[in-house]
Formats: structure tokens, sequence, C-alpha cells
């Protein structure tokens, strides 16, 4: 690949990197990749490279991420998952689903061990809990009750949709109940250190 | 990253000549690409060991585009402190090694 084309071609490839990454050294990055051609580096090895460090930044950027972000990207990713029923059936969506659920669960306790001891943290951890529920539940009632075309609903093996819709509203609940508990648990010890 | 920190001790630098630097380093053995040297750079810049440099050389002589670096006071402390690890880690090993030689 020659000139400008490789330099055009290596930052479109930047698009695969976070947001935010590519905001703050994309122009960088390109401008160092131009200085290495002018030097002889092959662009395939900078490719390489570019590539390389794609899951890495992703994987960061997934840990700094606060709580609406990852509930964001939960609800984007459902959206996904609706596609996916809709395309290759119901099996991968609910493995996603599940893989979705346990990464989110993994997140928030890696959040809330990263805290310092104390009521704040317990509140904070509480509303955190209720608003992934009120999400979950949100999600989940525009994934059965939206107005999608009938050919995706049947689709949908019915067992899977059972299970899925069972998992997601009972958890919801299950979320926002255990979250606004923990919210006043956080007040109540508070008050009581305050005395 | 500790390759960064040392080749920043010698002053602000710009991605290109901290890449050089450090193959100069490591004679040639770390080459690192713009994605591995921005992500290092990131976790530098978040972790305080290095920041922005707002200086720039005479605009006749480089390219306004390029940013440079410099190290910070916790960087240099970080830096030391690794030298004193690698020091200790190597004084200990060539112990073990006289020690193995003359058993």
């Amino acid at each position: 690949m020659r000139g400008d084309h490789a330099c055009r071609a290596y930052r479109a490839l930047l698009l695969l990197h976070p947001r935010r990454f590519r905001r703050d050294f994309g122009d960088a990055m390109v401008q160092l990749h131009r200085d290495r051609r002018r030097d002889g580096t092959s662009w395939f090895r900078d490719v390489a490279d570019l590539l390389r460090s794609v899951p890495v930044q992703h994987k960061e950027a997934l840990r700094t991420m606060t709580t609406s972000g990852k509930l964001v990207t939960a609800a984007i990713t459902t959206g996904v998952c609706v596609a996916t029923f809709a395309v290759i059936g119901g099996g991968y969506a609910a493995l996603t689903l599940t893989l979705l659920l346990a990464w989110i669960v993994a997140a928030l306790l890696r959040e809330r061990s990263g805290q310092p001891a104390g009521t704040t943290s317990w509140k904070t951890t509480g509303w955190k809990l209720a608003a992934l529920g009120a999400g979950t539940f949100a999600v989940a009632f525009v994934f059965f009750g939206g107005p999608w075309p009938d050919s995706w609903r049947e689709a949908v093996p019915g067992d899977v949709a059972w299970g899925v819709g069972f998992l997601a509203f009972v958890g919801s609940i299950v979320l926002v109940t255990v979250g606004l508990l923990t919210v006043v648990a956080g007040h109540v010890a508070g008050r009581r250190l305050s005395r | 990253v500790f390759h960064l920190l040392l080749a920043l001790r010698e002053g602000e630098q710009h991605g290109y000549a901290l890449m050089h630097r450090v193959e100069d380093l490591t004679d040639g053995t770390v080459r690192m690409g713009p994605g591995t040297l921005y992500g290092a750079i990131k976790r530098m810049l978040a972790d305080g060991l290095i920041e922005e440099s707002d200086e720039r050389p005479d605009p006749a002589l480089d390219d306004q585009r390029r940013r440079y670096y410099r190290i910070t006071a916790a960087g240099e402390r970080a830096c030391a402190a690794e030298v004193d690890r690698l020091e200790t880690l190597l004084r200990n090993a060539r112990l073990a090694r006289t020690e193995l030689g003359t058993a």
C-alpha cells in the first residue's frame, strides 16, 4: 500500500478503538505512523500493532466506565441480542445475555471492592443496583413488548423466550428490591454513626 | 513503561523520538508501534507519571502536530524505585550465581 492511501486506511482502522482514546491519541498515532512509514516501516507491522491494542483499550474503557455507561452498553448489547435472535436463533442470544449479566455483576462487584468502606459506598452501591434493575426492566419491556414484526417473534423458540423473560423480569425486581434495601440500610447506619 | 520513563529522564520528547530512544536503550529488542506506545502513554498520563508539555520547539524545526511529554516528580520516583529494585535483583542473582559456582 502506498502513501496517502496507506495513511487513510490506517486512520480508518483507528475507528476500532474506543472513541475517547481515538480523540486523545488518534492524530498523534497517525502522525507517528506517517513518520515510521518514511523510515521504511511496513504498513502491516503498524496495523498489526494497532489491532493488538484494540482489545486492550476496549478492556480499559470498560473498566473505567461509569455505571450509567455500563447500562447504556447493556442496552446496546441487548439490541444486538434482538438482532441475533432474528438472524441466527435464540441460543446464541441467550448465551450473550447470560455473559452480559455476568459481566455487569462482576463490574459492579469490582467497583464496590475499590471503594472505601462506609455508609456512603453502601448507599451508592444500592442506587446503582436499583438503577441496574430499573434499566433491565426497561430493556426487557422493550424487548418483549416492542412493536417487532411477527416473523421475528416466531423466530424465537418459546422456551428460550420464556426463560430469558423470566430471568430478566424476576432479576430486575430482585435487583431493585435489594438495591433499595441497601440504600435504606446505608442511610440508617449513617444516621446512627452521626449521633 | 520503565523504558519510556528512562527515555523521558533525558528531557521532553515526542512519540517518534521516544520510540527510537526506547529502541536504543534496549538494543533494539523493544520495538513499539503507535498503538502500544500511545496505550502506554495514556496509562502513564492517568497515573501522573508523565505530563504533556505545552512548550514547543521552533515551528520551523518541528511539526506542530507532534505532542511532547515530560516526566513528573512521581515518574522520577517510580523510575528510581524500579532502578533500585532491578539493582537488588541483579545483586542477588550475581550472589546466587557465585554461591552456586563455589558449591
